[in-house]
């Protein structure tokens, strides 16, 4: 990789890419590509990067702090600017840059942090509060991420950082609000985001589930069911709908709903029995259809 | 190993959304057939991006000044690092823990210093008086875990709470060590002599550290 070490001071080392397991040719040469397009990336960021003023003066702040609309900085040379002021000890100069990077994103950050809250079910007094936590936990931990120098994906791929922080801190938040399944949580009064979904879907989901050693046809049917009218459900919402279920089962829910794949398919992919899938499936549907405020929906559409 | 995965995720995904921003239609079980070892993280990403990411405009060209939500938001977190940057001042980590965060092993850090494993062990263990340490092992060992040295003093067990930032041109004077009843306790010195790692060298060299050191 490119380590700019401090002005002037370039390291390149790449790290080896990321192979998968199993490839065809095609995928080796779309490998390469990435690589290459990788490579271009980190040498055009050095160069912007080397070509800015001395550290600390005027010039360097001006092109921090008012850059002309056609001449801005990437983010990821801020990220840089701001681990040299660690470098430097310059505690007024690193805040000064992750500022200016706050202000760079407030609008998209803002937009998020109404974005996905936009859908929970709480009072308009409550939501301005957890909008205004939400927003906060992001810039902590936004903070924390930019000043912690080994964090070099940062200095590559901002946004991309920026989106999965996005998805720690949400998560984290909807974890603390008690809103999220992670794999241990198995209680479905704990989901309680409202979801868009067709009321057939729901009146089909909240039929009685199946005994766990019922009549395995029954089982059958009522999945079934449930699965043809989630396959009624808009494509877009889906993934919405499945957000908050565990991992595991998202993935299912996602190959079978949004990629059309067959309950073989899945397992092949997931390199799980049948029998697995199914019963991740019945899960799955089960923790929607146990969601209290789908059950609201259903009630007054 | 956490964030070497981390990184390999990051890359995976973010290869992920080039090709949705290019126009493509990407399919997550291409992702997963490729990488099954990171399935469920690269899941977990694919639908929160679908879910959420996908709609939100990218950052700005133009600089805005901060909104009054962004102002309010930036210093509540400010507040919350301060805070959490005075308690963890005030947070003991044993020297293994501090090896740890650096990913070093007792060896390495035993290799590092010069020091032996039943050196280390023993201080480790708070078995040596720590006033009897010379500074030149204490400031060997803050370099090796890239810490102050009053971090190292404060894994050793060797000074109050109170003090725990010391500067490192302070004397190492005034510790106060809580040992447990019948435990035996040594000072550096005696551990060298004691060592059974150490080579005839390496004591000697210790020695005259001490010896110049007056300890």
């Amino acid at each position: 990789m490119v380590t700019m070490l401090s002005q002037g001071v370039v390291r390149t080392t790449f790290p080896p890419p990321i192979r998968k397991l199993h490839g065809s040719m095609e995928e080796d040469t779309l490998q390469e590509g990435t690589d290459n397009e990788l490579v271009r990336r980190r040498m055009y960021l050095a160069s912007i990067y080397h070509a800015l003023p001395d550290y600390g003066s005027t010039a360097f702040w001006r092109a921090i702090e008012e850059p002309d609309e056609k001449a801005i900085l990437p983010l990821e040379v801020l990220v840089k600017c701001l681990r040299l002021a660690i470098t430097y000890q310059d505690d007024v100069g690193r805040n000064r840059i992750i500022t200016t990077i706050i202000r760079r994103n407030q609008t998209s950050n803002e937009y998020w942090a109404r974005h996905t809250l936009a859908r929970l079910d709480v009072l308009p007094d409550e939501r301005q509060t957890l909008e205004h936590d939400l927003y906060a936990d992001l810039c902590e931990s936004l903070i924390r991420a930019l000043i912690d120098t080994k964090r070099l994906f940062w200095e590559e791929h901002f946004q991309h950082s920026l989106s999965f922080e996005r998805k720690h801190v949400y998560q984290t938040c909807m974890r603390r609000e008690g809103r999220w399944k992670s794999k241990s949580e198995h209680d479905p009064e704990r989901v309680t985001v409202a979801r868009r979904i067709p009321r057939s879907l729901i009146e089909s989901l909240d039929r009685p589930a199946p005994r766990p050693d019922g009549d395995r046809q029954e089982t059958q049917m009522v999945d079934e069911r449930a699965q043809q009218e989630l396959l009624a459900v808009e494509h877009a919402d889906i993934p919405r709908l499945i957000l908050h279920l565990p991992e595991k089962l998202k993935a299912v829910v996602w190959l079978i709903f949004w990629e059309s794949k067959t309950e073989k398919e899945a397992a092949g992919i997931l390199n799980v029995s049948d029998r697995t899938i199914r019963n991740r499936l019945h899960d799955a549907l089960q923790l929607l259809r146990n969601d209290p405020r789908l059950k609201k929906e259903a009630m007054y559409g | 190993m956490a964030r070497e995965y981390d990184d390999a995720v990051l890359s995976i995904t973010a290869r992920y959304v080039a090709e949705v921003r290019a126009g493509h239609q990407p399919r997550l079980s291409d992702y997963l057939a490729r990488y099954p070892q990171y399935a469920e993280a690269i899941t977990d990403f694919v639908v929160y991006f679908h879910a959420v990411e996908v709609d939100i405009p990218a950052a700005t060209s133009i600089m805005p000044p901060l909104s009054e939500q962004s102002q309010s938001a930036l210093d509540q977190a400010w507040e919350r690092i301060a805070s959490s940057e005075m308690k963890s001042k005030h947070t003991f980590s044993s020297l293994l823990q501090l090896a740890n965060l650096q990913g070093r092993s007792l060896p390495q850090l035993a290799s590092d210093t010069g020091l032996s494993q039943d050196i280390i062990h023993k201080l480790e263990q708070h078995v040596i008086q720590v006033s009897t340490i010379p500074y030149a092992a204490l400031k060997r060992l803050a370099q090796a875990l890239q810490q102050p040295v009053g971090t190292i003093l404060a894994s050793l067990g060797s000074i109050d709470q109170q003090s725990g930032a010391r500067s490192i041109a302070e004397a190492p004077a005034g510790y106060s060590q809580e040992h447990q009843p019948g435990e035996q306790v040594e000072s550096f010195r005696e551990a060298i002599e004691r060592s059974a790692a150490l080579n005839s060298e390496q004591k000697e060299t210790w020695f005259a550290i001490l010896t110049e050191e007056g300890i």
